[in-house]
């Protein structure tokens, strides 16, 4: 990734971390007091209700593009200290943006579709 | 007679690794990252087939979602959910060392300030600022032990 620097890779990867502290509590904190009714679609606290909650969907949409591009970074750095060499290195490059731009289209389209149709 | 100094190189001491708490605590920052990123993967791949790609129905989500969270293994509670109390207490773990790392390695908080070398020398991971830290991260993870323990078993 010659295009941007390895320390703003970095430092998005701790800012997106500290992001993440935030968003994944708001999505754990969801499932109280009852995982098990969580994930019900009907009923009090289950999936419709979490749906029509725009505060939590926010929160939602922030942890997917954060996470995905938190963990797609720290994929790419562990196997960048695995193993270094010219194709490799242009190897992870493309598998880490091929699967992270698939992860954020599959779950963009599913949320966007979501809230629309709910 | 005078040594002959020697030039061989020395081979890396992996086992230098395996010492500390600090260095496990990043080898295991470092594979639960890899663990966690492939759950987001397969998380985000379930929860999107079970919103129908955006065509949400009930009957839709609780099939796969049903699928997904498999029999009944202690009382009410699903193989899936403990799972994912599993997963949860992995990200708790990961994200509260996490921001230890970030605090120290990105804000330089809990490093000590540079000082003349005197015996007998403490490594700055076994001084206070770092200590506190460590500790700090075990009553975090206790508390959301307690509270997710709650969730998935008893609520």
């Amino acid at each position: 990734m010659g295009m941007v620097a390895k320390s703003t890779l970095m430092k998005w990867h701790y800012i997106t971390g500290l992001i993440l502290v935030v968003v994944v509590g708001i999505h754990l904190a969801f499932r109280w007091p009852s995982y098990e009714a969580s994930i019900e679609w009907a009923g009090p606290h289950g999936v419709y209700e979490q749906l029509m909650n725009i505060g939590y969907m926010i929160a939602i949409f922030i942890l997917l593009y954060a996470a995905t591009y938190h963990a797609m970074n720290g994929l790419r750095t562990l196997l960048l200290e695995l193993h270094q060499g010219k194709y490799w290195n242009i190897a992870v490059d493309v598998v880490i943006i091929i699967v992270g731009v698939f992860i954020v289209i599959v779950g963009t389209v599913a949320l966007v579709g979501a809230l629309l149709t709910v | 007679m005078a040594e002959k100094l020697s030039t061989k190189r020395n081979p890396p001491k992996w086992s230098l690794w395996f010492k500390g708490l600090d260095e496990w605590l990043l080898i295991f920052q470092k594979v639960s990252g890899a663990l966690l990123a492939l759950y987001l993967i397969g998380h985000t791949l379930v929860i999107s087939t079970a919103l129908n790609f955006g065509h949400p129905t009930p009957l839709t989500w609780e099939r796969i979602i049903g699928l997904i969270e498999g029999p009944q293994v202690i009382g009410n509670v699903h193989f899936g959910a403990i799972i994912e109390y599993l997963v949860a207490l992995l990200v708790a773990i990961h994200g509260a060392n996490g921001v230890r790392l970030i605090l120290m390695q990105y804000f330089g908080l809990g490093l000590p300030k540079p000082e003349r070398r005197t015996y007998p020398m403490v490594p700055s991971p076994m001084k206070k600022p770092q200590v506190i830290y460590k500790y700090l991260i075990i009553i975090v993870v206790v508390i959301f032990i307690a509270l997710a323990s709650y969730v998935a078993f008893i609520g």
